[in-house]
């Protein structure tokens, strides 16, 4: 709703300045989108009259007028335009006026005359898009006065963005209302007179359903002058909200309608065949509207009819056929309530919105059509002649909504704000928001609303209106206070913000991917899964929710990599969906993916590409936290290379899975290096095992170091396993120092050299002791494995 | 940012009497907040995990 604050003061007047008034009617819910200025900066322009033209000598399209400013003499001004007549008033831009776009005024020659100023239309003047030649002032403007005085261009226009259930505001009347209230001060209507009636002719208003139009009024107005020229302060006041002048009938209705919040229809009388039939659309039937859109009814639709076809979609928008022309001498100007729920998304249907629509489905006040129509009929009279007849007027009061008085409760109010204020106080806020107050033997009023306030049905409502005028920031602060409570925090637990640390600590970064992914991306990742398909997923690429994180954390790593990003190390935690015999079952994962070199390129190291056992390692590292033994077994996915895909298992429970991603897929996907991916059971995850104490050995360790040969397909896991189950007892550690292929190893084979470190908690172990456990153990690699000793 | 106090209709779809009870909601948006705090100027950056706005803040 946009509207100019001097038409606002007009009506009430409260004693602040334009900012305080916008930051008031935010504050009150109506908030305030932005402000303009009326007109764009321009200075030096004043009201002149044209005393005297003649052609210009030296060109044909000029001439060359006086002008009087009221200065002593008249200005000599050379103009172009086609309009400029002897007695015109116009605005004049004088020597060293600067006008929008940058265009300054200078004593100049046009074809050897001289031109002391310039004549100007409304479009050199910032006011209007286009203009057909010079702006006309009214015959009584004052020669010499300032234009921005004149007009009062210093006005500015204010924009409210309204919440749909203050319909009551969409007019300069209802935001006045809201204005005089929170300042305390009273308002006033626009003074108006009711026309005289100067024929008796009427047209018949018929009205199918009383529930679709429960009042329907009407005038007809004869021998109309359609070209008469708007009123320049009306054009204005149009202009500022943001509506172009469009004949002087049109630009009433729509003063009406923004004045007062009524919307009205001109029709050309002539056009009408009969009488006026408000009833709904026979289904197929045409209507060509006023925008030259064709529309087809349906039987749900209201239509305003006459007696032989359709001839404007009701509430909303008239018909091409029936629109007053330039050439119309009768008119039928209509004023009517419809129900809001009848036009609600009406409008939208046949891919309309108008200040109408907006209104009628927001709701009309139902008690302001004589008054509305009454304004028009004055203005139109004043404006463009005429001889108004007598009303036409179907009214079905029963079908118009009632306002139930609704009782407001002082312990309520109270309790609900927090703060218990003076009941005259809150009658006075009441009396000025126009709500009528009974007052009840109990606790508290019986409020009637007023009619234009439709959007209060409850005592919330009202309690809500009385928080809103003492102010929002006035309630009082209170802290909510909550026990607190002593949890135990259990040391089997392991906090998922640790694991999430540990991946940082490492050098990964923390990603957030949405839970539905691309289809096609979804069916290469897991050609086996049924993902769950959304009904309405907000884009076609984003339909299914995903049954595994990799897929947006491939789509990430993508978008990175096309940002010169070559080294990307990203986890997330989330959900993933899968479709479980026709239930939803989500589960939380822990999954990341790594491409690129190991470390950061930088001088103290030579780095080189990340490998499968770099994120092994990453992985064993929050396994570690757990204080759990896991298992990395050989293992097959689809999405994964064959020879690089592992299962983390502990116990005999698979908790996830990691590898190198398909090169196949890599390729199809678009990436040109080795990408790794690992995906963990999040719940699981946090299961800790807690520390059992274990006495330290007084003794000594022993180390030996012991390499064998053995097939390459040998996983090296099973041959540590091996080893350990010899001596359990006092095999402590084993690991592995060097791995070797190449000279003097058969292709086929691998040299694997491990360390075993021997302690027994009880005594110093004797070499013999020792030598003996590591013969064993060579047997048991060449019994299982068919590993040999390296020489 | 919208809250308020709930609706009594919408206590009434379950069965609190709105009498006895009253309500609050209110919904910040996180990212929105963030926004406001560090200064970030475009809500999709939440998303799209780029690593040049991921490094830039250290938990």
């Amino acid at each position: 709703m946009r509207f100019s604050e001097a038409w606002l003061r007009e009506f009430t007047d409260p004693a602040i300045d334009t900012g305080l008034l916008v930051e008031q009617l935010t504050m009150a819910g109506l908030e305030v989108d932005g402000i303009d200025s009326a007109a764009p900066s321009f200075n030096d322009v004043v009201v002149g009259k044209v005393d005297d033209i003649e052609p210009h000598p030296d060109a044909d399209r000029l001439q060359v007028c006086q002008v009087a400013v009221g200065q002593n003499e008249a200005l000599q001004i050379v103009c172009g335009a086609n309009n400029v007549r002897q007695g015109m008033k116009v605005p004049v831009a004088l020597v060293g006026a600067e006008l929008p776009g940058g265009l300054t005024i200078k004593k100049s020659e046009l074809r050897g005359v001289v031109s002391l100023g310039m004549l100007c239309s409304e479009k050199e003047l910032g006011l209007a898009e286009s203009a057909d030649g010079l702006m006309a002032l009214p015959g009584d403007a004052p020669e010499g006065s300032d234009i921005r005085t004149y007009f009062d261009l210093d006005d500015t226009v204010i924009e409210l963005d309204l919440t749909p259930n203050r319909a009551d505001c969409l007019s300069v009347e209802g935001v006045a209302r809201e204005v005089a209230a929170l300042n305390k001060i009273p308002w006033k209507r626009t003074a108006s007179e009711a026309v005289q009636i100067s024929h008796p002719d009427v047209l018949s208003v018929k009205v199918d359903n009383p529930h679709s139009c429960p009042r329907y009024l009407g005038r007809l107005v004869k021998s109309v002058n359609p070209r008469a020229d708007t009123p320049s302060s009306m054009k204005e006041r149009l202009r500022r909200s943001g509506l172009r002048s469009l004949g002087p009938l049109v630009d009433v209705t729509n003063y009406v309608l923004l004045e007062l919040g009524q919307p009205l229809h001109a029709f050309d009388r002539d056009k009408i065949e009969g009488g006026i039939r408000v009833r709904n659309g026979h289904p197929g039937e045409k209507l060509l509207l006023l925008n030259d859109q064709e529309i087809v009814l349906d039987d749900d639709t209201l239509v305003i009819a006459d007696d032989k076809k359709a001839l404007a979609l009701a509430g909303i928008m008239g018909g091409n056929d029936s629109a007053v022309t330039e050439n119309t001498t009768d008119i039928f100007l209509e004023c009517a309530f419809f129900t809001p729920s009848i036009i609600m998304g009406k409008a939208r249907q046949y891919g309309l919105h108008t200040d109408s629509s907006h209104r009628f489905e927001r709701g009309v006040d139902p008690e302001l059509q004589e008054r509305a129509l009454d304004r028009a009929m004055e203005l139109i009279v004043a404006i463009c002649g005429g001889k108004p007849g007598p009303y036409s007027q179907y009214s079905q009061s029963s079908a118009v909504p009632q306002q139930k008085p609704i009782p407001l409760r002082q312990t309520q109010l109270n309790k609900i704000l927090g703060l218990a204020l003076d009941p005259t106080i809150i009658q006075d806020m009441l009396h000025r928001l126009g709500m009528q107050v009974e007052d009840d033997s109990q606790d508290g009023w019986l409020i009637k609303p007023p009619s234009y306030r439709f959007d209060i049905a409850i005592e919330a409502d009202l309690i809500e209106e009385i928080a809103r005028i003492h102010g929002y920031n006035n309630l009082p602060l209170t802290k909510a206070s909550m026990g607190t409570e002593l949890k135990k925090d259990s040391e089997a637990i392991l906090d998922s913000e640790r694991i999430k640390d540990l991946l940082v600590h490492r050098d990964y970064q923390e990603a957030i991917t949405y839970s539905f992914v691309d289809q096609s991306l979804q069916n290469k990742l897991a050609p086996d899964a049924l993902p769950i398909v959304l009904k309405n997923p907000i884009s076609a690429d984003l339909s299914v929710m995903r049954t595994t994180l990799w897929g947006g954390l491939i789509q990430a790593a993508q978008r990175n990599r096309n940002r010169q990003q070559d080294r990307i190390r990203l986890f997330e935690t989330g959900l993933r969906f899968e479709n479980s015999d026709g239930k939803i079952v989500q589960k939380k994962m822990l999954s990341g993916l790594a491409l690129g070199q190991v470390e950061e390129e930088q001088w103290g190291i030579t780095t080189r590409d990340i490998d499968f056992f770099d994120v092994k390692s990453d992985i064993e590292a929050i396994l570690n936290l757990t204080g759990r033994t896991f298992e990395f077994a050989h293992a097959k996915h689809p999405a994964l290379h064959p020879g690089q895909t592992a299962a983390i298992l502990t116990g005999n429970r698979r908790l996830g899975v990691m590898g190198m991603l398909h090169p196949k897929l890599e390729e199809s996907v678009g990436f040109d290096s080795s990408v790794f991916l690992f995906e963990l059971d999040a719940e699981s995850l946090l299961q800790k095992s807690m520390s059992v104490f274990q006495p330290l050995s007084k003794f000594p360790r022993v180390r030996r170091d012991l390499a064998v040969i053995v097939d390459d397909k040998v996983a090296v896991a099973e041959l540590m396993t091996s080893i350990y189950a010899v001596a359990p007892e006092i095999i402590k550690y084993v690991t592995i120092f060097d791995l070797y292929r190449g000279e003097g190893v058969e292709s086929s084979e691998k040299s694997v050299a491990f360390s075993l470190l021997f302690e027994e908690p009880s005594r110093t172990l004797k070499d013999a002791e020792i030598d003996s456990v590591v013969s064993d153990i060579l047997t048991s690699l060449f019994d299982m494995f068919n590993a040999r000793l390296r020489d | 940012m919208g809250c308020g106090m709930i609706h009594p209709r919408v206590f009434g779809f379950v069965d609190i009497d709105s009498d006895k009870y009253s309500g609050f909601a209110f919904g910040m948006g996180v990212e929105r907040l963030a926004m406001l705090r560090y200064g970030i100027n475009d809500l999709r950056l939440f998303f799209e995990n780029d690593l040049r706005f991921l490094r830039q803040f250290t938990g």
